[in-house]
């Protein structure tokens, strides 16, 4: 397998960029099976995906098994995939979009966990609250968790946005992609992507209000 | 007021600091500081990453399912030749059959009526049917064909002068007459020609049954006729001039 240089056009996610040949060639290499070419997809994406997954699903377990499903269903049906210059990480994201969806169909709406990546959102709105300045990241109690989430749900906040607002929060704030990259992975256009970001900020802070 | 903050706000994110918009527009200070606070805390929450372990697992199940998904495809791959040679043997029986077919029925003249019979059998009626089609003509024509000259070893036998000589056996005994014994019985030799040609009509019809050979037992019975014809006329003008 041809190894990926690191030139080009900035990539998504803060990953080394790359120009969309080496990608095309990438994408070659999945269809061919090669496991050098597999090993290489997923490094470069799966900690993205499965902050994404963690972002919407707010349990590390259920993403960490969302995440794998990811590239497991990605495998399936490489040879469908055709590379026209757009990101492959927008093909996984869809794929991830779906796994997430039928994953909360097959859990019926259940709450999985509340130590979800709001955790630090929650400490940092509590201290600001409290007039106090936000301390270094620390393991926060059971009982700390339970406090903070009784205060702000932002886990339901998150739930009550539309399905775009959603998106852009979780994929732009959670799984560190900037506007730019969210723009391509959703396949909109900048200026709606920081439309969508700030009326989701907004509906959020209405939210926790 | 509600779409008014969304367009502020979309304007203060889309600058890239928002810290340094809202000490630039201190008027909107006030209405924006806590979605600028909320989109600060969002950024730096510090959602935890992914564990090595869970790397490790995920990594090792897509490796997995790769592998599996390669021994499918292999293990297909490796049926595909066998049904290839399943058939292959099926059609090289055929052919070796078909073969022999014909080449047994070349051994025991039976030509390509049998092998016809045997695509006949196999479902290529068309070609069973010309073979019918083509058949009867050459039976007809074979009729046709030996019939004339059954026929004419027929008719010639009938001719007396003919069939006198049909059997040149005959003339040998004509021959004696030839001597001085001749000059006492000329008539009696002309009885025997009559004899033979009696002998010649039998004979001669018994050519023509055998059909095949009718026409050129003609011919010869036609030219030995003459020929005892002539005999019989040395024979007996010997006798009349003496």
């Amino acid at each position: 397998m041809t190894n990926v240089s690191s030139v080009g056009a900035p990539a998504l996610g803060g990953q080394p960029a790359v120009m969309p040949l080496e990608e095309a060639e990438l994408v070659q290499g999945a269809k061919a099976r090669s496991p050098e070419a597999w090993s290489e997809v997923f490094n470069r994406h799966y900690k993205q995906l499965y902050l994404y997954a963690l972002a919407r699903l707010h349990d590390p377990t259920a993403a960490e098994d969302v995440a794998a499903s990811v590239f497991v269903e990605a495998l399936k049906s490489i040879d469908s995939y055709t590379y026209r210059g757009r990101p492959l990480l927008a093909w996984l994201y869809r794929i991830a979009r779906n796994v997430v969806t039928d994953y909360r169909r097959s859990q019926g709406g259940r709450n999985p966990d509340k130590n979800g990546p709001a955790r630090g959102i929650l400490r940092f709105l509590g201290a600001r609250r409290d007039g106090r300045e936000l301390e270094p990241a620390a393991p926060a109690s059971q009982d700390e968790l339970s406090g903070d989430a009784q205060r702000l749900d932002l886990k339901r906040a998150l739930e009550r946005l539309t399905g775009e607002q959603r998106e852009v929060i979780a994929l732009h704030y959670f799984a560190g992609f900037s506007l730019r990259e969210v723009a391509q992975l959703l396949g909109k256009k900048e200026r709606a992507i920081y439309s969508l970001q700030a009326r989701g900020l907004a509906a959020l802070r209405r939210q926790l209000q | 007021m509600k779409n008014q903050t969304d367009k502020l706000l979309r304007e203060c994110l889309g600058s890239g600091d928002a810290e340094a918009w809202l000490a630039r527009h201190p008027e909107h200070h006030e209405l924006l500081l806590p979605y600028v606070e909320l989109h600060a805390a969002l950024q730096g929450s510090g959602v935890p990453g992914p564990t090595p372990e869970s790397v490790y697992r995920s990594h090792l199940e897509l490796m997995r399912a790769l592998s599996n998904q390669e021994n499918v495809r292999q293990s297909r791959l490796a049926r595909l030749p066998a049904a290839f040679m399943r058939l292959g043997t099926v059609a090289a029986a055929l052919a070796l059959t078909l073969v022999a077919v014909a080449g047994a029925s070349a051994a025991f003249g039976g030509g390509d009526g049998v092998v016809d019979g045997v695509f006949s059998t196999l479902g290529f009626n068309s070609h069973a049917e010309e073979g019918i089609n083509n058949a009867s003509p050459n039976a007809e024509r074979g009729r046709d064909c030996a019939n004339p000259n059954a026929l004419d070893g027929h008719s010639n036998s009938e001719d007396e002068d003919n069939a006198a000589d049909a059997h040149e056996g005959d003339v040998p005994r004509c021959e004696p007459n030839g001597d001085a014994e001749g000059l006492n019985s000329p008539n009696a030799n002309a009885s025997d020609g009559s004899d033979n040609a009696d002998d010649g009509i039998n004979n001669a019809s018994d050519n023509a049954d055998k059909g095949e050979h009718a026409s050129d037992n003609a011919d010869d019975g036609s030219g030995n006729a003459d020929e005892g014809s002539d005999n019989a006329n040395d024979n007996a003008d010997p006798p009349n001039s003496d």
